[in-house]
């Protein structure tokens, strides 16, 4: 496969990287099932984002909850397990996989050194991201965040495999101590609430007395008044300075009585916190509105906030965290030879199910979770240890290794060759076809283009997944069939070696024939 | 002296003593000018963080709104217009130049770890430390965190031209200039509907819904401007508290901070620096290597120009905090769009005053410390955070919100003293800081020599 970028020697010699398990010489030119996962996650992932895209939001998602028997639900569910996390993950394995691949192979062309081509590449990545975000409007792009990894990760490869997997696995903790974190700060936030609440109910009560004294003071004072009124008709004035004197007693009760700004403070805190996993229309309003206004404008001074969120945000607490085990998983299964057939195709079925059926079982259990909190986030913080999300580093973990061990037991055992071929060919372009997908969807939802943001419902919005995949499949079959590269990939490419690559297949007719079948890792 | 500081790492001294063209000044002396630069903007920095150290915000607005005939008000005015974020622009130049001069000096050796990877391995430690700093040494305003993420980015551009460096600083300038400008002009909008809807409502028009909601959305804005005394009581108190209390009420602050700040502002503020730094070195203005009437010239264009627009920014930042209303409807454009000239001229005009005093002889001992300081930065970074939140926090001797204004700067001056001759008596000994040693051994991932004697290279210390 390696022949398809002219770039790429087909065989490359001693490696600079001499920390593979011993004994086990790679052969880096059967790599293709890195671009396989590529090609499936760029396409499968579209389920996960399409909710986001067609304006189905998360609050509409979680309230899917309530009709548990429902298909609408079940879809919603099955999807969540099979591909929520596991395709971005998928994504991050492959990247991590291609951190080391991108510096055993040589890159011919410009004359800079592997280091530089690695930084320039993982800048402009960042730089796609920013234009996928910011001018695409696709506040939940990945780009960005691959670019900022792979910055991060720069001094992991040369590590030893067994660090890494420690690596792996300490990263792992983090993100979930960090999940289970942020559900104390709700836990805590909730007893604080408690306080708060006793209190409000007692001071509700006092005053409640109070206005009843009050109420009963001031019906005899009015009765009194009117004997008064009646007999003497001249002194309004001091019943008038006696109520008044009342109500500034009574005003002066409440102050002392009323809660702080602090605990009413903590109050709010929690029922906002309450809220958060309750549909509420009115917001949703306002960001549809938003969204369905013909103006290229309205749209971006709405997207962006959602979009700095997740650069900025969202990479910040959870995502680095994420991407990194993944990643870092990739880069271990890359030295152990995980992606080179080191194991039999009975292994890699074995540990395929294995991975997959761990990783389902902690996605019950999160699903179960979201169940509860859904009908009741309350009760769930009263009665739960946990947060739904405890194990989700976990799920994704398993479900993307025994994803990955599938592929690897299909392309060793030579079943469904044309797909992993196609899915391959795809991979090659995923860059090409994320951004398209991102300017397809952009055009076809936001107001600024053909305005369909949340006008089709859970079922219409899969059925334009299955549309936007025919493009994909025209577009993976027409265009590898005259170009080496696919047109983002081209342009990346060329960004990195300042000069513009050839792209078009006619150029190098020499390698015609080894494009038309990529080789796919065969195992003997 | 063999000259390894804090921010340039080893590698800077080996470059100088290999260099044979004619030079009119010391080789070894080169370096020095870095170090003493750094070493004032390393001091200078403690300038701008101090009130943030010393006390609630709230002091430097009363301070603002307050007579302008006090000491309070003088130091708040000298400060805010010559030294504000000038110091930080200076200290971010550096780190650029340091950066160079990591990366330019190593020799690929083909074993081992290659010099880009050390200089990742590098910013990903001091990213670390910059989150200690932050979270265990408690102070939010950390820079060091930025420093390692931003770092990253300036590999590529360790060969490229001074023009190309100019360049890229400019269109971070623009970056930033277009980002304020745009947020400006968004509140500024809601002002003018504001008064719009004002002026109908005198005129006796009943308001539409829309206009009732700008109106109220402008005054709520008006409000959330002026400092919150409430808020201000419940800060002073948590930060009077002990460590865990501290630590709570901090999370959140430090947390908001790294995430955001570096998305919005930081990635334009610093990366505009860090380049021009990478230009002005390459050009030789770091090291010494510009004629005494050239840096006269950019002494005087730098102060000549920056004092007198510092001035002009501090009036408008004065007007803005009195009253924000008046301060849209005059102006157009915010004074803040001031900020990176000002911070340019007047960063330039410190560190040619600097050379300028270098070369004239004139306080030898003092330039020497001064050199001594900026060769430990990161110690004496992570020192002042140490200093300061034992000084002024409440689980430390808990002298939060107690000083006026302009008594804070006599703990400034207590810890420059402290700087300068710790710095001195501990380069005595020891070829890095202690902090410094710990980042190299990290980075490195072997301990690394300390003690001078312990060195074969040492040559007229």
């Amino acid at each position: 496969m390696a022949s398809y970028n002219p770039e790429v020697s087909k065989h490359v010699g001693p490696s600079t990287l001499h920390a593979f398990s011993p004994g086990y010489e790679p052969d880096f030119s059967r790599i293709a099932v890195i671009d396989v996962f590529k090609g499936v996650a760029v396409m499968a992932g579209l389920f996960v984002t399409i909710l986001y895209w067609g304006g189905f939001s998360q609050a509409m998602q979680f309230s899917l909850t309530d009709f548990p028997g429902g298909i609408r639900y079940r879809s919603y569910a099955a999807i969540s397990l099979l591909l929520e996390g596991k395709m971005m993950g998928l994504v991050s394995l492959a990247f991590g996989a291609g951190i080391i691949l991108f510096f055993v192979r040589p890159h011919l062309g410009s004359g800079l050194s592997n280091n530089d081509l690695y930084v320039r590449r993982n800048m402009w990545l960042i730089l796609f991201g920013l234009v996928n975000a910011f001018i695409f409007l696709w506040p939940l792009d990945i780009l960005f965040h691959l670019g900022v990894m792979g910055l991060l990760l720069f001094p992991f490869p040369r590590m030893k495999a067994k660090w890494l997997l420690a690596s792996v696995l300490l990263v792992l903790v983090i993100n979930s101590g960090k999940y289970y974190w942020n559900y104390t700060d709700d836990t805590k936030a909730y007893s604080k609430y408690v306080v708060a609440d006793s209190l409000a109910k007692k001071y509700h009560i006092r005053d409640s007395i109070q206005q009843r004294n009050d109420s009963i003071a001031g019906r005899l004072a009015k009765g009194k008044d009117s004997i008064l009124k009646a007999a003497h008709l001249t002194k309004g004035n001091s019943t008038k300075a006696g109520s008044l004197s009342a109500k500034n007693d009574s005003t002066a009760k409440k102050t002392i009585d009323t809660l702080t700004r602090k605990q009413k403070k903590q109050m709010e805190e929690w029922e906002g916190i309450a809220k958060r996993y309750t549909w509420e229309k009115k917001k949703d309003s306002a960001k549809i509105k938003a969204l369905q206004e013909v103006s290229y404008i309205k749209n971006w001074e709405y997207i962006i906030v959602p979009a700095k969120q997740s650069e900025a945000r969202w990479l910040y607490t959870i995502g680095v965290w994420e991407l990194a085990s993944i990643m870092l998983l990739g880069m271990w299964l890359f030295k152990i030879g995980f992606f080179f057939g080191r194991f039999n195709s009975s292994q890699y079925l074995v540990a395929a199910l294995a991975g997959i059926a761990i990783g389902m079982l902690c996605g019950w259990y999160r699903l179960h979770c979201l169940t509860l909190i859904v009908d009741d986030y309350t009760k769930y913080v009263q009665q739960q240890l946990l947060p739904h999300t405890i194990l989700k580093p976990l799920e994704i973990a398993c479900t993307v290794l025994g994803y990955a061990s599938l592929f690897m037991y299909l392309m060793s055992s030579g079943r469904l060759k044309g797909l992993c071929s196609f899915f391959a060919k795809t991979g090659r372009m995923a860059l090409s076809h994320y951004l398209l997908q991102s300017l397809l969807l952009s055009v076809f939802f936001y107001g600024y283009g053909m305005g369909y943001y949340a006008r089709i419902g859970q079922p219409g919005l899969y059925l334009v997944v299955f549309e936007i995949w025919i493009i994909h499949i025209v577009f993976t079959v027409f265009w590898t069939k005259f170009y080496y590269l696919g047109p983002a990939e081209w342009l990346l490419k060329s960004l990195i070696h300042r000069k513009w690559l050839p792209i078009k297949r006619i150029a190098e007719a020499g390698n015609e024939k080894a494009l038309q079948t990529p080789s796919i890792v065969n195992h003997d | 002296m063999t000259n390894t500081s804090a921010f340039i790492d080893e590698g800077a001294s080996e470059q100088f003593r290999h260099e044979t063209t004619a030079q009119p000044v010391q080789k070894s002396d080169r370096i020095k000018t870095i170090d003493m630069i750094r070493g004032l903007a390393l001091l200078g920095i403690l300038l701008m963080n101090i009130p943030f150290f010393s006390g609630d915000g709230i002091v430097m607005y009363d301070v603002m709104q307050g007579d302008h005939d006090t000491w309070d008000f003088r130091t708040l005015a000298v400060v805010n217009s010559f030294f504000d974020s000038t110091m930080r622009g200076l200290f971010s130049m550096l780190f650029g130049a340091g950066m160079l001069l990591f990366l330019m000096n190593k020799k690929e050796t083909g074993e081992g770890p290659g010099v880009a990877e050390l200089y990742y391995r590098r910013l990903l430690w001091l990213v670390f430390f910059g989150v200690i700093n932050a979270y265990v040494l408690l102070w939010p305003g950390d820079i060091l965190y930025t420093y390692g993420l931003l770092g990253m980015l300036l590999y590529p551009f360790r060969n490229s031209s001074p023009r190309l460096l100019v360049i890229m600083a400019i269109v971070f300038s623009l970056f930033f200039f277009g980002k304020s400008y745009y947020n400006y002009n968004e509140q500024r909008g809601k002002r003018i509907e504001y008064v719009a809807a004002v002026k109908l409502e005198k005129a006796g028009q009943k308001l539409t819904p829309a206009q009732t909601a700008a109106k109220e959305e402008w005054l709520e804005m008006e409000k959330t401007q002026k400092p919150d005394r409430e808020e201000v009581k419940e800060n002073i108190a948590e930060m009077k508290g002990d460590y865990p209390g501290v630590f709570t009420w901090l999370l959140p602050v430090n947390s908001r901070f790294e995430a955001w700040w570096l998305h919005t502002w930081a990635s334009f503020d610093c990366l505009f620096m860090m380049f021009l730094g990478m230009a002005l070195f390459k050009l030789g203005f770091f090291t010494n290597k510009l004629s005494t009437s050239t840096y006269a010239l950019m002494l005087l264009m730098g102060y000549g120009i920056g004092i007198p627009v510092g001035w002009i920014q501090f009036q408008g930042q004065l007007m803005a905090t009195g009253d924000l209303g008046a301060y849209f409807d005059r102006y157009r454009i915010s004074f803040d769009a001031l900020q990176d000239i000002r911070r340019l001229f007047l960063a330039i005009g410190h560190a040619s005053l600097l050379i300028l005093v270098y070369r004239s002889k004139i306080m030898p001992w003092l330039m020497k410390a001064l050199a001594n300081v900026g060769q430990m930065a990161f110690t004496n970074y992570l020192m002042q955070s140490i200093i300061c939140t034992v000084f002024f926090y409440g689980y430390g001797l808990g002298y939060y919100n107690k000083f006026r204004f302009h008594q804070v700067y006599y703990v400034v001056f207590a810890v420059w003293i402290f700087q300068l001759i710790f710095s001195s008596i501990w380069l005595h000994y020891f070829r890095f800081g202690p902090f410094e040693w710990v980042w190299r051994s990290l980075t490195y991932w072997k301990k690394q020599p300390m003690k001078i004697s312990n060195t074969t290279t040492v040559s007229g210390v």
